[in-house]
């Protein structure tokens, strides 16, 4: 529980340490070489030559894999840290951790931790993961915005439902359910590019 | 209304591929707070299909609020063809 908590966090942590481990390392002319090669070779990254310190593919991988990790052992070990050897020293740990930061006053008791993780989990939901704001919302907007070079479309829909039963399709051509709860604005177009928005009024 | 899925979708027959570049941007409208972020650039694996199931807007009960959970499943369909998109979002639900 604590680790789903802390999610975001934990990403952000990972991702810094894998930064740090990639990009700061070795002399400032070793650093100059590398990102010269890098940069040098950018066009031509392809998987002949993945095996360079510095690839696209690799640090995809990278990325994917932080974004997947889901336990302590793995966050542990993608921060380059040592891990607790059993279970109950990691329990350990997050008692003495929750001690320490009622003592200095970073949380008081029955506080409510979702309120302060909310502001922060938005941006780096990956597949299949949630967000709330119970409640609060009242007006939602949905907007893509494409370009191209041959006209075509990438039509933003939104599909609505009561329980399993599709009640109405909004999209480019059907924009707007129920006075006017949701409006779809249609295709707003320039010769390169185009935007849909849809916006929904939740009652 | 119970649930509102959220969809993108390449027209006739064109498909992902033919997009050349694409943002998207699903906001809270009264605080501007990003509720869902999706990069559709790091997709190229998907690029040959049409259509991308993004978000579930939903909630319990009308007394609830509302959440959203981010999808990300790509498929055929699209909007002159939303069958393939009705059957994939039914097992959403």
């Amino acid at each position: 529980m604590t680790f789903e908590a802390t999610i975001v966090s934990k990403r952000l942590t990972m991702l810094t340490v894998y930064f740090q481990w990639l990009l700061c390392k070795g002399s400032t002319k070793v650093r100059a070489f590398t990102y010269d090669n890098f940069y040098e070779s950018a066009a031509a990254q392809t998987s002949s030559s993945s095996s360079a310190h510095l690839s696209y593919q690799k640090f995809r991988y990278y990325i994917h894999f932080i974004m997947s990790v889901k336990t302590w052992h793995h966050f542990y070990k993608y921060s380059m840290a040592t891990c607790p050897r059993s279970q109950g020293e990691m329990a350990q740990l997050l008692k003495d951790a929750i001690k320490n930061s009622a003592r200095k006053g970073y949380h008081k008791r029955g506080m409510d931790f979702s309120l302060s993780q909310k502001s922060g989990t938005s941006k780096l939901l990956a597949k299949g993961e949630q967000y709330s704001k119970s409640g609060t919302m009242r007006r939602v907007v949905f907007q893509d915005h494409w370009t191209f070079d041959n006209t075509m479309y990438l039509d933003a829909s939104c599909l609505m439902y009561s329980g399993k039963k599709l009640i109405s399709t909004i999209d480019y051509q059907n924009t707007i359910q129920g006075n006017d709860a949701v409006v779809h604005s249609g295709d707003a177009m320039t010769d390169r590019s185009g935007t849909h928005t849809i916006e929904i009024l939740l009652k | 209304m119970t649930t509102l899925v959220f969809e993108l979708s390449a027209y006739c027959q064109s498909t992902l591929l033919d997009v050349a570049s694409a943002s998207v941007n699903f906001q809270d409208a009264d605080t501007g707070d990003m509720l869902c972020s999706y990069d559709l650039e790091s997709h190229n694996n998907i690029s040959h299909l049409k259509s991308i199931v993004m978000y579930k807007l939903y909630r319990v009960s009308p007394n609830d609020g509302w959440h959203v959970l981010a999808i990300g499943d790509s498929h055929q369909g699209s909007a002159d063809s939303y069958g393939p998109i009705y059957d994939a979002v039914k097992k959403l639900l």
